[in-house]
């Protein structure tokens, strides 16, 4: 009961922290936010444990996970106003080319992330962006113009 | 040319982003209170205690965190020492609140009285210091009282963080 407990726990909070960090945060999947989400989980894994290496407890703590994830996405099926706490919503940053300034520094998005998204489209520019939406995942997708 | 059809409410991100923002502002508030020592471990979490006749002092960490090792230095002035045995009693509340792995000198033995365990030590004179390796295994406010033999006790608290 404590591990799951304990489990639930740090569920939550993981989902709090991340959500304040923000979309952007270990979006870019760079070579340090791969360090930082392997570093999350030695620690977090240490407090879960808590000393009960048993397979039961194991067991225990990924079917609470998962069991938790499962609710939530019920959850947020169900009622969107949560969905959107939860995950957020998309946001366009750029319109028919313009950058929306005032969005992309909220959403801590830069000029650079847009066009870097861009170019993986093949395009080179913001000029042949239509829009460029930041989706919940904190990934960019560009819709070029026609 | 058809309109890009996308979910975007623009009010409901405000108020997220302003989530956000006081989000950030618990994080620093914890991360401080952190550095500062206020969540367990550190200088600043280090207190020091006295019975009101100084017969017993005790030198503890205010906050502690469950299943981290902790040190509690408890000392009996000199004149509250009987020949060469030192008594000093632990309440109840905060024996079954910890798991005490070892003390330090080891105690001659380790008797039940009322109200705790009270532990006889060999003294070779002067004030006697006894240092109580423990882990919390319990949460939340828990009252230690420390009382050498016949003299009035010195209550305090720890709060053990999950």
């Amino acid at each position: 009961m404590d591990s799951m407990l304990r489990g639930l726990a740090m569920y939550l909070f993981l989902l709090m922290v991340f959500r304040v960090a923000g979309k952007r945060s270990l979006a870019r999947a760079s070579s340090f936010d791969l360090i930082l989400l392997l570093m999350i989980g030695g620690l977090v894994k240490d407090a879960l444990v808590n000393g009960d290496e048993s397979l039961t407890n194991a067991m225990l703590l990924v079917l609470t996970l998962v069991g938790a994830d499962a609710l939530l996405s019920r959850l947020k099926r169900r009622h969107r106003g949560l969905a959107a706490w939860l995950e957020g919503l998309p946001v366009v940053l750029v319109r028919e080319g313009k950058p929306v300034e005032p969005l992309m520094e909220a959403s801590r998005v830069d000029r650079q992330d847009v066009l870097a998204a861009a170019r993986e489209q093949g395009l080179q520019g913001l000029e042949q962006v239509r829009y460029a939406v930041l989706e919940n995942t904190g990934k960019i997708s560009i819709i070029p113009r026609s | 040319m058809t309109e890009l059809e996308v979910d975007e409410d623009l009010a409901h991100e405000r108020r997220a982003w302003r989530a956000q923002k006081l989000g950030w502002g618990v994080i620093t508030l914890l991360l401080t209170l952190g550095a500062a020592g206020l969540l367990g471990e550190g200088p600043a979490n280090r207190r020091t205690a006295a019975a009101e006749n100084l017969s017993v002092r005790a030198l503890y960490e205010r906050t502690l965190r469950h299943n981290a090792q902790s040190e509690l230095l408890a000392t009996v002035r000199s004149d509250a020492i009987a020949g060469e045995r030192a008594l000093l009693t632990v309440g109840q509340e905060w024996l079954s609140s910890v798991k005490v792995h070892s003390v330090v000198p080891e105690p001659e033995a380790v008797r039940a009285v009322p109200g705790g365990m009270q532990y006889e030590f060999r003294a070779a004179g002067g004030d006697f210091d006894a240092t109580f390796h423990f882990e919390p295994s319990g949460f939340g406010s828990v009252p230690l009282r420390l009382e050498a033999a016949g003299h009035p006790p010195l209550l305090l608290r720890q709060f053990i963080l999950p």
